[in-house]
């Protein structure tokens, strides 16, 4: 699959003046061919093959994309690892899953790159060995073409997704197709490439499309408007905090053929206000587990891509939990739901014929196989047109800078704060640049002094940015319910009428 | 005049950033980003519109480069270009 597409891409007459580059290097389509096969060359020589499971830390450079091209034509098993962060050092990293055999990670310096350099995978690649290593791995699976990627979801315990690249394959062509993406198309890919979103929504159907590809690592508004001076792309992928930024400061004229934003619930104002300046701005909606579920198409009308998710993908069926078939293992979907004339609202299940296969755990034995109906956990809307809109989460759990977390994860790490008797975390209506306003309400231990602002900033060392509360109060009790439990409502409620003041 | 604007930068920075950086982490010569300083996409566009408030000036779209924003050195000296022509 992915070997016959790289393959007639790089010998597509576009090829030759098609790039793919990261604002640094770049190369030709045309080049793909032998620049891959010094990769795996080298890897050879490493010892490395395609019966090899790796852990890949990739970053949204062209050494890494050309890597991870490289192991999807050679149909190898790998994970796909965020790069790692400046501060931190190989012997202090987090141990790796013991089915991976190799972790590879990618030197490249952010500035003054020698050419040469740049395409020798000696320079580029540093290979170790795991130390934790299990060869006897208890899986119940093949672990050749594999893509192996943890669940974005909470802090706590991750599971591993496991998916084919065969159905990866597919994923990645439904994408081209609701995009449009065309071997014309000058795509920047703002967003990780080691995320489902970026990688299967942007990344692999730009390379199926022979598109030109621009890569930004770890972007911000000052970098974004640097690739795009440089690049003048007409397709992007991004997330919704990046579109507010370039509402905000971007003036003049640019046409995108296509913006996609995922990762993030879209505000429709932000669809409409995008849509008069810069072109068509699509709503995807997606997970690490089913990769694309439903986004809307550029050629839906601005209301659509304003207030709706689109429809959902080819092969893709969508049902409300009400309309669940009564044995989950049921192979053929119910009629639709949107036969009725009138929206319903409900938990959204999904039936999609390329999402994953397996959850497994860091040993690689199997937690779980992939349901026919997978749970999204979100509440949706199912507008009698075939369209979708998300209405938020159906459990105690919200979305920030597009990582789920939820809240109890929150509670736990406050809780562990020693003057901190009690605490609810709790996800507002109003919203900010990260996602939901989140405000924590704290209950003292007897006698502690302690102030919202000085929990507040206890959680900078204890959870990651995008979790730590935009708000704590401090109260002298939590409002309960008749059984006992904390009245959350009331408490939200009472929170917003006390101190919030969102920005 | 530099050194002012860089002081007044790590206490824009330390006190009115929501990153909880403390005052004498941040030197003239801390990268920004990662690395340094740390600054995310949302933190960075906070602090340019800090920095367009306190120094009452704007910055136009093609000033937005990575350039002056590797340091706050960098950063003041751009600042002081901007204060030293009127703005209208």
């Amino acid at each position: 699959m992915f070997a016959t597409f790289i393959n007639q891409v790089a010998n597509a007459n576009h090829s030759q003046k098609n790039v793919l580059t990261d604002g640094q290097i770049s190369c030709f389509y045309q080049q793909l061919p032998s620049l891959l096969e010094t990769i795996g060359q080298y890897l050879h020589a490493k010892g490395i093959t395609p019966a090899s499971s790796l852990a890949f830390a990739c970053t949204n450079s062209l050494p890494s994309a050309l890597t991870l091209l490289y192991l999807l034509q050679k149909q190898y098993g790998f994970m796909l690892l965020p790069p790692l962060s400046n501060k931190e050092q190989l012997s202090e990293l987090k141990p790796l899953p013991t089915f991976c055999q190799y972790r590879l990670t990618v030197h490249y310096p952010e500035q003054k790159i020698v050419p040469e350099d740049a395409w020798n995978p000696a320079h580029f690649l540093n290979i170790t060995v795991n130390p934790n290593y299990q060869s006897e791995s208890p899986q119940g699976h093949d672990l050749g073409a594999k893509l192996y990627l943890r669940t974005s979801g909470s802090m706590g315990a991750s599971k591993i997704v496991v998916h084919s690249h065969t159905r990866l394959f597919q994923n990645t062509h439904n994408c081209v197709e609701r995009f449009q993406l065309k071997h014309t198309d000058r795509v920047t890919i703002a967003v990780p490439i080691f995320h489902m979103y970026g990688l299967g929504a942007g990344f692999l159907p730009s390379i199926i499309a022979g598109a030109s590809i621009d890569l930004q690592e770890n972007t911000n508004l000052l970098k974004y408007l640097e690739h795009e001076r440089r690049f003048d792309p007409n397709a992007a992928f991004l997330t919704p905090a990046l579109c507010d930024m370039l509402l905000q400061r971007r003036g003049g004229e640019r046409r995108y053929q296509v913006a996609v934003s995922a990762g993030a619930r879209l505000k429709a104002e932000l669809v409409y206000a995008f849509d008069e300046r810069f072109g068509s701005l699509v709503n995807l909606y997606g997970s690490t587990e089913l990769g694309a579920i439903s986004a809307a198409s550029p050629d839906d009308t601005v209301v659509t891509r304003a207030t709706t998710i689109g429809r959902p993908m080819t092969g893709v069926t969508m049902l409300p939990a009400a309309q669940l078939p009564s044995t989950t293992n049921a192979s053929e979907p119910p009629e639709s739901v949107f036969q009725t004339p009138e929206p319903v609202m409900d938990e959204l299940y999904c039936h999609h014929p390329w999402g994953f296969e397996a959850y497994i755990d860091d040993h690689g034995a199997t937690i779980s196989q992939a349901e026919t109906w997978f749970k999204t956990g979100d509440l949706a809307t199912f507008n009698p047109d075939g369209s979708l809109r998300i209405l938020g989460r159906a459990d105690n759990s919200v979305n920030r800078d597009g990582y789920l977390v939820l809240l109890s994860d929150i509670e736990r790490v406050i809780e562990n704060i020693e003057a901190v008797a009690q605490v609810v975390a709790l996800a507002t209506r109003t919203e900010n640049q990260r996602g939901q306003y989140l405000i924590a309400c704290c209950v003292l231990k007897p006698e502690m002094h302690l102030d919202g602002a000085a929990i507040r900033t206890a959680c900078f060392d204890r959870l990651p940015r995008y979790a730590i509360p935009d708000e704590v109060l401090v109260m002298d009790a939590l409002p309960t319910l008749p059984s006992g439990k904390v009245d959350r409502q009331a408490l939200v409620a009472q929170a917003t009428l006390t101190g919030v003041s969102p920005p | 005049m530099i050194e002012t604007i860089i002081d007044q930068l790590r206490h824009i920075i330390a006190e009115q950033l929501d990153v909880n950086i403390r005052l004498e982490d941040i030197e003239a010569d801390t990268p920004l980003f990662e690395g340094g300083l740390g600054l995310d996409s949302i933190a960075i566009m906070a602090f340019i519109t800090l920095i367009e408030e306190n120094f009452h000036f704007q910055f136009a779209e093609d000033e937005l480069t990575m350039e002056p924003f590797q340091n706050l050195r960098t950063l003041a000296h751009f600042v002081s270009t901007k204060m030293e022509v009127p703005q209208n």
